[in-house]
């Protein structure tokens, strides 16, 4: 979890900027309606900051917090009064409620991940600058009743505010787990494109009806939001129980001594990081776990299980009936269709004796067959490097017909990159849910 | 669920016809017909892209109540009844039988109106909200939001006493409590709404349905994971029945047979959820016991009851890792227990046993009871339920003995092999418009929702 300084420039940005925001209105000073405001919300960031949900993908949420920042970003009056927080002020206010926030949540025995909260400090920061850019002509403080025209300005504003979490983000995921960058955009636009609609409308809302209501605006705000947090809490916390229970009865087949021990979970790490080196889309990945870590439940229809369980000692036609049969019982739960497809044609070589590839075999298969044939192979001395090496070498004597080439060397990218770490592969992050 | 009861119908066509002329009457008094109108189309639009499914009536946003409260405000009681009127043109999917579209308008259109004239009567202004009229209206608006409330709760909860016949008290209760502080907070939410539709512009106001509608569609998402997970979950415990064909289908017997007993002691909705699954996985551990050991017919050598007395250990090291089951895992490993000790793996006694494996003892033992084994037939449910009282206090606790007996006399039991049969045993059916219908082919237990309780959260 430690990781150097230099490799975290969003956490040194975001707070440093927020430090450089503290310095600068201590030595301006502020006005008191500015510092009554910025008390009210810094307030709310903090409290939102403390009720941060975990997304699907191990990915930090705090709506509330965020939705408080924008707001006060884009704030132009409270009530009749004009009150406009400088740029620098924003991040000052936010980057302190967050570090009360996270220091807490240590006292607390919580890990927070501060590149997250760097990255909304600079993406609210980023907002703030822009909308301040065009309403720059128009005296804020004095503005009329007449706040309509404001509106593009500030949808502006949060959709600069997004571009930018949206890109550090990915960046961020992409240096860490591996991920080809464009995937890393495309998956991190699908998780949070829902609730970050629902933070920068509530944003939005809060500048405008802090100048009709007051203070009333933001109670009134942040209930919708509030249940929009517990909605996607419900969900995530449903997915993560999913993946846990089907982890948990993947062990069926080996309780059952059909295969060694681990084998599947074992075989499923290995396969979702030969899949997100390949480029898979999060969605993917999660067929191609659930597939990896089913993909000898076919076995349970076998009268007596095959010795040690490796799929690699019997005939390609045995194989595929075991594959069909786990198929069938994956496909009876009528919701794991692709699972189903995917676990199905797992035996199926990459392609045949003086024929093309073949185009519909989907590349989660090939991935699982390579994954378990290598630990089946490595399961003699899995801690011996040669063994590994040996392993390897067997899948690309058997790559272009048994195996997919472009599969067998992210295969052994992987394989390498875990053996210099000495991280096992089973410990790759996303495993669950760190407790709220 | 089709027949409704004539009183029913009467009810339903006497609010319809009484909605009609109010109707009829508002019209003329209908001002500011560009804003109602957007906020028809609104309202029409917002219901139908809405996925209608099952949902929790807790967290369902209802969108037509905030939309009606803005109309109010906007427009007018007059306009506020159109409004509220106009969202059952929405629900074009999902099909609802036309009664239950018909009376749904109906109701929204009289709480809406209803509202409308107890905010005009108490002095409050229409399409004008200036920041000075601010604590006063949200004195006005809170009493037009509880009238709004106790009229949709009423009509609805008489539809409920009409078509179910139950004691009113306790449908009154069923019938969802729109007064309650959630929607108190919604109305303020409508406020907010007509303060932006009339002070900024109309557009800028429907930002404030993004959340509303985004945790909508995030709340169907879950629905439909939770069920995408109790498929998978009965899939996979099936795949492992298969090794012994006389076990088929018990694993999910006893889950409804837990589930039976949760609710007739009223645990709370957690508990019962986490039941059903504790009973649906309670034999997992099987997987470890060769299939010849669970199919011998003669005495068991020492080894081959180890094996067998092993399977709670094995059931719980394979859950161990799921957190939400943590509570349950209890009821897995100790439901071979007895309560005068003499039970396995650790021959607890009494109430030291956890409170889950006693109920899951009980199912269990009344499942295998009325199911054929392979070295005896199946057992009547007279007798099964003879043996429980006989083996209460040795074996069972009696007070999970007594809910079982008394659940299984109220709502029947499904047995072995009769996959979509119907009840076989003499109940009190409760026999309403929600239930009867859909119970014995729901996959795993028979769900209690009542329908009209689900009228207005659906809406």
């Amino acid at each position: 979890m430690t990781r150097r300084v230099r490799e975290r420039p969003l956490v040194w940005a975001g707070f440093g900027l927020a430090l450089i925001g503290l310095v600068a209105m201590a030595v301006q000073g502020a006005s008191y309606d500015q510092l009554r405001v910025a008390s009210v919300f810094g307030a709310l960031i903090f409290v939102g900051e403390l009720a941060r949900v975990s997304l699907p993908g191990e990915r930090e949420v705090s709506p509330i917090s965020m939705a408080a920042a924008l707001g006060y970003a884009l704030l132009f009056a409270m009530g009749a009064a004009g009150v406009s927080p400088p740029v620098l002020l924003v991040a000052g206010v936010q980057g302190s409620a967050v570090a009360m926030a996270a220091l807490l949540h240590g006292l607390a025995g919580r890990l927070t991940n501060l590149d997250v909260l760097g990255r909304q400090i600079l993406a609210v920061a980023a907002g703030a600058t822009t909308f301040h850019a065009f309403t720059a002509r128009i005296q804020l403080g004095k503005l009329p009743a007449k706040s309509g025209a404001l509106v593009p300005i500030m949808v502006a504003a949060v959709l600069v505010a997004a571009l930018v979490d949206l890109l550090s983000a990915a960046a961020d995921r992409s240096l860490h787990l591996g991920t080809p960058v464009l995937a890393a955009i495309r998956d991190e636009a699908r998780a949070v494109a829902g609730l970050g609609a629902a933070v920068a409308a509530t944003g939005i809302l809060i500048a405008l009806a802090s100048n009709l209501m007051g203070w009333w605006a933001l109670p009134v705000l942040i209930l919708p939001l509030l249940t929009t947090q517990f909605s996607f809490r419900r969900y995530a916390q449903i997915r993560s129980t999913y993946r846990q229970t089907i982890r948990a009865l993947s062990k069926i087949t080996e309780v059952g001594g059909y295969v060694h021990d681990g084998h599947s979970i074992r075989v499923s790490a290995l396969a979702v990081s030969t899949g997100r080196e390949v480029g898979l889309t999060e969605t993917e990945l999660l067929d191609l776990e659930y597939a990896a870590l089913m993909h000898d439940i076919g076995q349970l229809s076998l009268a007596e299980p095959i010795p040690r369980g490796s799929t690699l000692t019997v005939t390609p036609a045995e194989r595929k009936r075991i594959a069909s049969m786990g198929a069938e019982i994956i496909r009876s739960s009528g919701t794991l269709d692709r699972v189903a497809v995917i676990v199905e044609r797992q035996s199926d070589p990459y392609r045949r004796n003086r024929r093309p590839a073949d185009d519909t075999l989907p590349v989660a298969s090939r991935i699982i067959k390579a994954a378990s044939a290598y630990d089946d192979l490595v399961s003699v001395a899995p801690e011996d490097p040669r063994c590994r090496a040996d392993a390897v070498e067997r899948l690309r004597l058997g790559m272009a017909y048994e195996y997919d080439p472009r599969v067998v060397e992210a295969l052994a990218r992987v394989v390498s990159r875990t053996a210099s770490s000495g991280v096992p592969i089973a410990a790759l992050p996303s495993s669950g849910r760190r407790p709220l | 669920m089709t027949e409704l009861p004539r009183a029913a119908r009467a009810y339903v066509c006497s609010v319809a016809v009484v909605c009609i002329a109010a109707i009829g009457f508002a019209i003329p008094h209908v001002h500011h017909v560009a804003d109602m109108l957007g906020l028809c189309a609104l309202i029409v639009l917002c219901v139908s892209v809405l996925t209608v499914s099952e949902t929790d009536s807790q967290f369902d946003v209802n969108l037509g109540f905030v939309l009606g409260i803005t109309a109010i405000l906007v427009t007018g009681a007059a306009g506020a009844m159109l409004v509220a009127g106009s969202s059952a043109l929405g629900y074009v999917r999902g099909g609802r039988p036309p009664v239950k579209r018909i009376f749904n308008a109906a109701q929204c259109a009289l709480s809406g109106g209803a509202s409308g004239l107890v905010y005009g009567a108490l002095g409050g202004q229409v399409h004008t909200l200036q920041p000075g009229d601010f604590p006063r209206v949200i004195f006005v608006l809170s009493c037009a939001v509880v009238v709004y409330g106790l009229v949709n709760h009423i009509l609805v909860w008489a539809v409920i006493c009409f078509s179910q016949g139950l004691s009113l008290r306790r449908q009154w209760r069923e019938a969802v409590p729109l007064t309650s502080s959630p929607y108190l907070a919604y109305g303020f939410l409508g406020l907010l709404m007509a303060a932006l539709w009339v002070n900024v512009n109309p557009v800028t106001a429907t930002l404030l349905l993004i959340p509303l509608l985004v945790t909508r569609t995030t709340f169907a998402n879950y629905v439909e994971q939770q069920q995408a997970y109790d498929a998978t979950v009965a899939a996979l415990i099936q795949a492992v029945e298969t090794k012994d064909q006389y076990t088929r289908g018990h694993s999910e017997r006893v889950a409804g047979g837990s589930v039976l007993i949760a609710e007739q002691l009223g645990l709370r909705q957690e508990k019962v959820k986490a039941l059903r699954y504790a009973g649906m996985l309670h034999d997992v551990g099987k997987m470890g016991v060769p299939t010849k050991v669970l199919q011998k017919h003669g005495r068991l050598t020492g080894a081959e009851a180890d094996a067998i007395r092993a399977h709670p250990a094995r059931g719980l090291e394979m859950l161990g890792d799921i957190e939400f089951l943590q509570e349950a895992l209890g009821g897995i490993y100790h439901h071979h227990e007895r309560m005068d000790g003499k039970g396995y793996p650790l021959g607890l006694k009494g109430m030291e046993i956890p409170e889950f494996a006693r109920v899951i003892m009980v199912a269990d033992a009344f499942d295998s009871m009325t199911s054929n084994r392979s070295y005896r037939p199946a057992m009547s449910i007279e007798n099964a339920i003879d043996e429980l009282v006989a083996c209460s206090g040795l074996q069972f606790d009696p007070v999970m003995v007594d809910a079982m007996v008394t659940a299984l006399r109220i709502r029947g039991w499904r047995v072995q092999g009769a996959e979509k049969a119907r009840l076989p045993y003499p109940k009190v059916s409760l026999s309403g418009i929600g239930d009867g219908g859909s119970s014995p082919a729901s996959p795993v237990l028979p769900r209690q929702v009542s329908a009209y309780s689900s009228v207005e959260t659906d809406s």
